[in-house]
């Protein structure tokens, strides 16, 4: 019973996204939280070509910066890292788990289509080193409903295993199809410099990993990353004449509820769902305009359900596309994680989201290098935060330059 | 989990005290304040009851890498159960023989120690569940097929959540 989706873009002034930049995932020992957060900062100033003294505002998306370095009340960190703290521009951190920097960088959307900014910077952070990999992995799982699930023993892995099952069940997925979910990712982030993992892995590495929850072993899960990324988004007056611009033509977002147990379906995230079709509603485009998606696997199977929910497959058949290929360069569909995804290119939680705008930022205007997506026009991205109470769908398209 | 957290929700925790809705008769566990499928119509009709603590195995999983406390008991196994009064819920499955969880397996609940408060601190209490024994078995009749008891709520579940629970013979 969804309300018919609002339609703004017509109405509205457009934000483009002008630089981008993230530093590489990964453990970074050698860098503190102010360093990676700075060094995504600068690198996405220098890449819009501004000075700072344009910044109208600043959101930051991060899931756990409390728990993880003991840190809260971090976005003005950015702007004091870039020198900017005596502009006093306001700054806002963002929270919403693994979606922390998608819906950041909604909010930096929003602001310049509402018409009141025209220069954003949207930065996103994890380090998530520094504490043990218990630890990680517990703060990580806070995203779940801690009452009634991780209470009671469930993991968020746990969730998302169950979630594999009943899938499997129902559609007759197979454990080698979700294999070939991690086995394509690695493939793509061996090409991507700023990757935690640059190393292809075959299926049987896949199948004999560490079970962390059945039937997902340790490659069927995203890493515990450090990492850092920012962009800065313009309004049309500021990016008028940048042939690099990128516009943001959709912006979709949904919730649903916390926990899983208490939502209609194993099998599809209504969240997904919702917010991807807002955001195409707004673009005006379907799957099939699509040559790119950055999707967000923090499991294997939500990658699985990530292509099904978007609508680049039907529900259920997932894993054969994946299996056959068609998910990658050269397969017929859009080519899904050309970075690596959460799985190979690594999830510094926080991060995750922007490094994903980065990414097809990077395929539009025909950067991506090695791991280029060719004639690259639209690109989508897609994150989710726990299992699935909330997504984020972003829609963006290569500029034709406004004169 | 804190101290006074825990404790605030003993009532549910204990006896599985969920809410019904006096329009629609859904049932929700955790107890709500609101019934989602009638909102604005329950509000001051929603009425504790206390689930059977019987229900079947929709879905688990062997969980290897634990959750916070449970780090002893690595691997076991969580489960989302169905009660028959239509909730669905998540818990972990205790004392029971590996080859006896499956989808559709009858399960009951126990009361069992979830966790502690530090290294001296407060046992925590709370529900489990273990697989029905056969003879047992037989008497759960009640456990839904396929008709959730908040229709309104469930009509886009998933029909093979609603599969009927298989049965030993
Ligand atoms: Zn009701």
């Amino acid at each position: 019973m969804a309300r018919k989706p609002h339609v703004p873009r017509k109405v509205l002034p457009e934000a483009f996204v002008l630089g981008a930049s993230h530093t590489r995932f990964g453990e970074a020992w050698e860098k503190s939280y102010r360093d990676l957060m700075t060094e995504a900062g600068l690198g996405a100033l220098k890449d819009a070509r501004i000075a700072g003294d344009e910044i109208d505002a600043v959101f930051v998306g991060t899931m756990s910066t409390g728990k993880l370095v003991g840190q809260e009340h971090v976005a003005p960190l950015l702007l004091d890292g870039a020198g900017l703290a005596d502009r006093h521009i306001p700054a806002t951190r963002v929270e919403a788990a693994g979606a922390s920097g998608a819906v950041a960088f909604r909010q930096g959307v929003n602001l310049i289509r509402s018409g009141s900014a025209d220069v954003v910077v949207v930065g996103g952070i994890e380090k998530m080193t520094d504490v043990s990999d218990a630890d990680a992995q517990a703060i990580a799982s806070a995203g779940i409903d801690q009452e009634w699930e991780h209470f009671v023993g469930a993991t968020e892995t746990a969730l998302w295993a169950m979630m594999a099952k009943r899938h499997m069940a129902a559609f007759g997925t197979t454990r080698e199809q979700l294999a070939a979910v991690a086995v394509k990712n690695h493939a793509h982030g061996a090409k991507n410099p700023l990757a935690q993992f640059r190393r292809a892995i075959d299926e049987a590495a896949v199948l004999r990993a560490p079970l962390i929850a059945d039937p997902l072993g340790m490659f069927d899960c995203a890493p515990i990353s450090d990492g850092a990324a920012c962009v800065v988004l313009a309004s049309a007056k500021i990016a008028a004449g940048r042939a690099d611009a990128v516009r943001v033509s959709g912006s979709g977002m949904a919730s649903d509820s916390l926990a899983l147990h208490s939502r209609p379906s194993l099998t599809s995230l209504a969240a997904t769902e919702h917010a991807a079709r807002r955001a195409y509603a707004e673009a005006g485009i379907s799957p099939a305009d699509v040559q790119l998606a950055e999707v967000h696997d923090g499991t294997t199977l939500g990658e699985l359900l990530a292509i099904e929910d978007l609508g680049f497959v039907k529900k259920g058949q997932g894993g054969p596309a994946t299996a056959k290929g068609r998910t990658t360069f050269g397969g017929d569909l859009a080519v899904i994680n050309p970075s690596g995804g959460l799985k190979a290119r690594g999830h510094p939680a926080g991060a995750t989201g922007i490094a994903q705008v980065c990414e097809v930022v990077w395929h539009l205007r025909g950067q991506a290098g090695e791991r280029q997506v060719k004639d690259a026009r639209i690109g989508i991205t897609h994150n989710t935060g726990g299992t699935g109470a909330t997504a984020v769908v972003h829609v963006l398209e290569k500029t034709e330059v406004p004169e | 989990m804190s101290v006074p957290r825990f404790w605030r929700e003993i009532p549910q925790r204990y006896n599985l005290q969920a809410a019904k809705c006096g329009a629609c008769e859904g049932v929700y566990f955790p107890p709500r304040e609101v019934c989602p499928a009638c909102r604005r119509a329950s509000i001051g009709k929603m009425a504790p009851m206390r689930l059977s603590g019987v229900g079947t195995i929709v879905e688990w999983t062997r969980v290897h890498k634990p959750a916070p406390g449970y780090e002893m008991q690595v691997p076991y196994t969580v489960a989302l159960i169905q009660a028959p009064e239509g909730p669905l819920l998540t818990g972990q499955v205790v004392d029971s023989a590996s080859e006896a969880i499956h989808v559709g397996a009858h399960v009951r609940s126990v009361f069992r120690r979830v966790g502690q408060d530090g290294e001296a601190g407060v046992i925590h209490y709370g529900t489990k569940w273990v697989v029905e024994a056969r003879g047992a078995e037989a008497r759960s009749d009640a456990v839904p097929t396929g008709k959730a008891t908040d229709g309104k709520r469930r009509k886009g579940r998933n029909k093979a959540l609603f599969q009927p629970p298989v049965r030993s013979p």
